[in-house]
């Protein structure tokens, strides 16, 4: 680790004290972050058994086996805007992990409630989005009143793209996938999906970067 | 009560079952759920078959009507609705047989995590 990195004061060490442990049962995202580290080892029930913690567990996964080392060296070598766009896509996977509102899905008896938490569904929209042309997802957003069905649903998400693919290409092929995963898992009524590219990460190195 | 607690845990057994289920967690709160696990550990009144394995909810109201409130994991391998569809029918078929005099039961299904395929 750099001494960076073990400053209490760095911009990516404020964003992770920052988080409310309610939204993770109590867990917070350095604790599921060492979980995922001991191989989910000896097995935690307070971890597995929250659906909060477990989205976020999913989309930390993600993270690592795309893009992690990639974004650590940028983070101990790049800018302070860079630091802050990966502090934020972390402080973002643990407040959309919440439950949040629930969705419904319809039954033809009355007296079935069915219904899927924002919480999943968002986890949803960032793992079709994540890794496409090895991008990453940075916020997701369902506008509009999910607990009501029919609604207009308008589904709002920011990417990181890698230096040198097409934006628009990129952004076109998540939407697409979120689409897709939408219809496939909800009833939601969406009426747009809006993919906005607010960064590029560069894949390379610091020995490249200084050449 | 033992006699809803032991048709809790059939009811959890039973809706792992389903396919696209791969989760059943506590409908309960987490620090309730594990507090109630760490007495039943004390205690030994598990029997081999722990809290952990009763998680749906089910409760009996002074009328009579049964209700049960399950909280699920999916495979997004299968359409998340189709999964929710087929539990809360498994769950109303159980409790038609468990409570025949309990009139039209109360079924709350919620999924809480939908497992992406690997990869993705």
């Amino acid at each position: 680790m750099t001494e960076d990195e073990l400053d209490p004061t760095s911009p990516q060490e404020r964003l992770l004290d920052g988080l409310d442990p309610e939204d993770l049962d109590g867990h917070t995202i350095e604790e599921l972050s060492d979980y995922l580290d001991a191989g989910r080892q000896p097995r935690d029930d307070s971890i597995e058994n929250s659906p909060g913690s477990r989205i976020a567990l999913d989309a930390l996964s993600r993270l690592r086996q795309e893009s992690w080392a990639m974004l650590e060296v940028e983070a101990r070598t790049d800018s302070a805007t860079e630091r802050s766009w990966i502090g934020r896509v972390i402080a973002n996977i643990s407040r959309e992990s919440r439950a949040g509102r629930a969705i419904p899905v319809s039954h033809p008896d009355p007296a079935t409630h069915l219904n899927i938490s924002e919480g999943s569904v968002r986890g949803l929209i960032r793992a079709a989005g994540d890794g496409t042309y090895a991008a990453l997802i940075g916020t997701v957003e369902l506008v509009g009143d999910v607990t009501v069905p029919n609604e207009e649903i308008t589904v709002n998400t920011t990417a990181s793209v890698a230096y040198g693919e097409n934006l628009t290409v990129v952004a076109e092929v998540i939407r697409q996938k979120i689409a897709a995963a939408l219809h496939r898992h909800t009833e939601l009524n969406i009426v747009a999906i809006n993919v906005s590219i607010q960064d590029v990460h560069t894949p390379t190195t610091p020995e490249s970067k200084d050449a | 009560m033992s006699d809803d607690s032991s048709v809790s845990r059939e009811m959890t057994r039973i809706i792992c079952t389903v396919p696209g289920v791969v989760d059943v967690f506590p409908s309960r709160s987490l620090v309730r759920s594990i507090a109630d696990n760490l007495v039943d550990g004390a205690r030994g009144t598990s029997a081999g078959a722990g809290a952990g394995d009763a998680t749906v909810v089910v409760s009996r109201a002074a009328d009579g009507v049964v209700t049960a409130t399950a909280t699920i994991g999916v495979d997004a391998g299968l359409p998340t609705p189709d999964t929710l569809r087929a539990v809360g029918d498994e769950l109303r078929r159980q409790l038609a047989t468990v409570f025949p005099q309990g009139g039209d039961p109360i079924v709350n299904v919620n999924v809480s995590h939908i497992t992406s395929p690997a990869g993705h």
